[in-house]
């Protein structure tokens, strides 16, 4: 085929053109807020759901997003055409007994941490459903952003608390890509430098394309 | 001020090369968010709603990345998203016109605060020609003569056949050319 090529650029616009392509990049700061957010939405819209639609993919997830947390599992449920296979699930054979979420406390206040999970096995639990609960859902995404908001007030022994919460009631849940990435966030916000190093490694075996593994290289740098 | 994903970066990047961790949307976000960013910027997006529009626009990408094709360029690929993304916020929230430059002060890199100067005018003065176009034309004309990418791309990207796409960079250059023309003639739209 003869592909027209184009005319060479008019000398008025170069300069401008130039000009525009030294355009400086965006600082960091503003990049990072974007991938927090992103953190939170994905968790919002199904964790790492993939809607697989022949047309008209993105209007659908931006409606989704539009729509809130039951559109967006919505939108997993009807579009997804066959749920992913779970990755491996964490599993800390040598944890301590769970224990009830603690209450929040004031930063100040000695907070117990969990000791740091020194083996991981890697299973294959049951594949996610295919339709997933509402309800579910959201009680899963209250836990995450409580345990979010742990972190943003300095409170990572809290935060971990609602994580150990949310594996206990949601081992295999929807937003476990979630949990594990501020697991990761919150062991090292906690100073727990080993455990936070050991579970960023399984976080990367088991979620090896998350668009969350920035956040968890950052916590904890590969 | 630290900056992220050089935009001088090679618009033939390709996923294949930001897949090798093994890794490749975390790896896309971290090559191409400073791109998509100013992308978004030169298609017309609010300064004010840049941070929304480049999140909408890599959640469509996570939830599309069963379409994301590792064997070929990924900018195209973004290019087209950030445009529907794009279409889509001016068609729901109707308040896409921007302030004419309205430059955002960065001094990142800018040493050469003489030349940062002229530079901040000629964008600007870019902008307002380009806040002129057609959104259709001035995408295409972004997506080539800004972004560097190739026509055939740049069709596929928007969805329009090949043609089409040149039709509209030629009448883009034609209304820009004019645009500015006019705001450099004394008492012209300056």
């Amino acid at each position: 085929m003869n592909e027209p090529i184009p005319e060479p650029l008019p000398a008025a616009l170069l300069a401008l053109i130039d000009a525009e392509k030294r355009r400086p990049s965006p600082p960091v700061a503003e990049t990072a807020r974007v991938l927090a957010r992103l953190q939170t939405s994905i968790a919002a819209t199904g964790g790492a759901a993939t809607v697989a639609v022949a047309s008209g993919w993105w209007l659908k997830t931006l409606l989704g997003v539009a729509l809130g947390l039951p559109a967006g599992a919505w939108l997993h449920a009807t579009f997804a055409p066959a749920p992913p296979p779970a990755p491996p699930q964490i599993v800390y054979r040598d944890a301590p007994a769970p224990q009830p979420a603690p209450v929040l406390e004031p930063v100040a206040a000695p907070v117990p941490v969990p000791p740091a999970p020194t083996k991981r096995v890697a299973e294959r639990p049951a594949p996610r459903p295919a339709v997933v609960d509402p309800g579910t859902l959201e009680a899963e995404r209250q836990l995450l952003e409580a345990a979010r908001a742990g972190l943003g007030r300095g409170n990572p022994a809290a935060a971990l608390g609602h994580l150990e919460r949310h594996h206990r009631e949601h081992p295999s849940g929807a937003l476990s890509e979630e949990r594990e990435a501020l697991w990761v966030q919150a062991l090292a916000a906690a100073g727990n430098a080993d455990a936070a190093r050991e579970h960023a490694r399984a976080f990367r075996a088991a979620y090896p394309q998350s668009f969350l593994t920035p956040l968890v290289d950052s916590a904890s740098p590969p | 001020m630290t900056e992220v994903g050089a935009s001088s970066q090679s618009p033939g990047v390709r996923a294949a090369s930001v897949t090798a961790s093994g890794e490749p949307l975390a790896a896309l976000y971290q090559s191409e968010v400073g791109w998509v960013w100013n992308a978004l910027k030169r298609l017309g997006a609010p300064s004010a709603d840049l941070e929304d529009l480049a999140h909408d626009v890599f959640l469509a990408a996570h939830h599309a990345r069963a379409r994301f094709d590792p064997a070929r360029p990924a900018r195209p690929w973004l290019m087209g998203i950030a445009f529907r993304v794009l279409s889509d916020f001016r068609r729901l929230k109707r308040h896409h016109v921007e302030v004419p430059g309205d430059e955002v002060p960065d001094a990142a890199g800018e040493h050469d605060l003489e030349g940062a100067l002229a530079d901040r005018q000629q964008r600007a003065m870019l902008m307002r020609a380009l806040d002129g176009l057609e959104p259709d034309r001035r995408a295409v004309f972004v997506a080539h003569d800004l972004e560097g990418l190739a026509m055939p791309q740049i069709a596929e990207a928007f969805e329009v056949p090949l043609n089409t796409a040149y039709s509209r960079l030629r009448l883009a250059r034609e209304n820009l050319t004019r645009a500015v023309e006019a705001m450099r003639t004394p008492g012209g739209a300056a």
